[in-house]
């Protein structure tokens, strides 16, 4: 369970979206080594789509509201978490129907948001602008080119808020009485 | 105890909420159910890396049924008891 505060500390939590976008990395040099290999096709494109989404959706790429937070609430999830929630690295929407987001959290995901906006700007309009002027020069492998730019730019427009929040949420700290009574938090505080 | 942290704009706010808590013998959990927030957020405020918006800081005026300006302040709060204390002292 990977919403457990005693699992989910600060460390651990930048080593995941370390992992994370390393898994990113290698992904797209797989999906071609296979395509080389056996795999080619519209058939083979078609269901890389699929796939890169849940790689996407592993780092709360595709809960509905973005990335929300880091922690569960202590006595753990309930039966209406989904699949993908459950599987998520980052508890994707959490309990949201007992545990809705209240204005600290609102406040730190927007935040997360606009960091990584600023972020993408900055990546998305020289990428455009590379396209733009080099589309017509039809240099060999430069299909190749764009689709691994545009690659980057949908892993990380996808995923970047909740590596942000990851990344620089601090450690919760909880009181004696909530760590007791909580099956989720041990006394690794 | 007394914490103070900095809202958006950079301005530092203290309060007494871990006190107040304390007082009472409640957990975060029960302060965050009763205010219907996250206990994490309890635990932000009282360290003050949180500035609670107007909504949050009446709920906990109502709840602890004081002035906004016994749990916040712009300046470094006194304890609870000095306070107490001098004011006897002055009545005096």
């Amino acid at each position: 369970m990977l919403t457990d505060n005693r699992k989910l500390t600060l460390r651990r939590r930048r080593w995941m979206v370390i992992g994370y976008y390393a898994g990113a990395a290698a992904l797209p040099v797989i999906g071609i080594a296979a395509m080389r290999w056996r795999f080619a096709g519209h058939i083979a494109v078609m269901a890389f789509f699929p796939l890169l989404t849940a790689f996407a959706g592993l780092l709360g790429g595709i809960s509905p509201g973005g990335p929300v937070r880091y922690y569960g609430q202590p006595g753990g999830r309930t039966a209406r978490d989904g699949f993908l929630t459950r599987r998520s690295l980052t508890g994707g929407k959490g309990p949201l129907g007992e545990m809705p987001l209240d204005e600290r959290d609102f406040a730190v995901r927007d935040r997360a948001h606009y960091r990584a906006m600023r972020i993408v700007r900055i990546l998305v309009g020289p990428y455009a602008l590379a396209v733009w002027f080099v589309v017509d020069l039809r240099l060999p492998g430069l299909p190749a080119l764009a689709g691994l730019g545009a690659y980057v730019l949908f892993i990380l427009a996808m995923t970047l808020p909740q590596a942000i929040l990851f990344w620089t949420e601090p450690e919760p700290g909880l009181d004696p009485e909530t760590r007791a009574n909580s099956p989720m938090v041990g006394a690794a505080q | 105890m007394v914490n103070g942290g900095a809202n958006p704009n950079g301005e530092k706010l203290f309060n007494r909420i871990a006190v107040l808590r304390a007082e009472r013998g409640l957990s975060r959990q029960d302060l965050a159910d009763a205010l219907e927030v996250n206990y994490q957020t309890i635990g932000f405020l009282e360290r003050g890396d949180y500035a609670p918006s107007l909504t949050l800081a009446f709920g906990l005026s109502d709840y602890f049924g004081l002035p906004i300006e016994a749990i916040f302040s712009r300046q470094p709060l006194r304890p609870l008891s000095e306070q107490v204390y001098r004011r006897n002292g002055d009545e005096k």
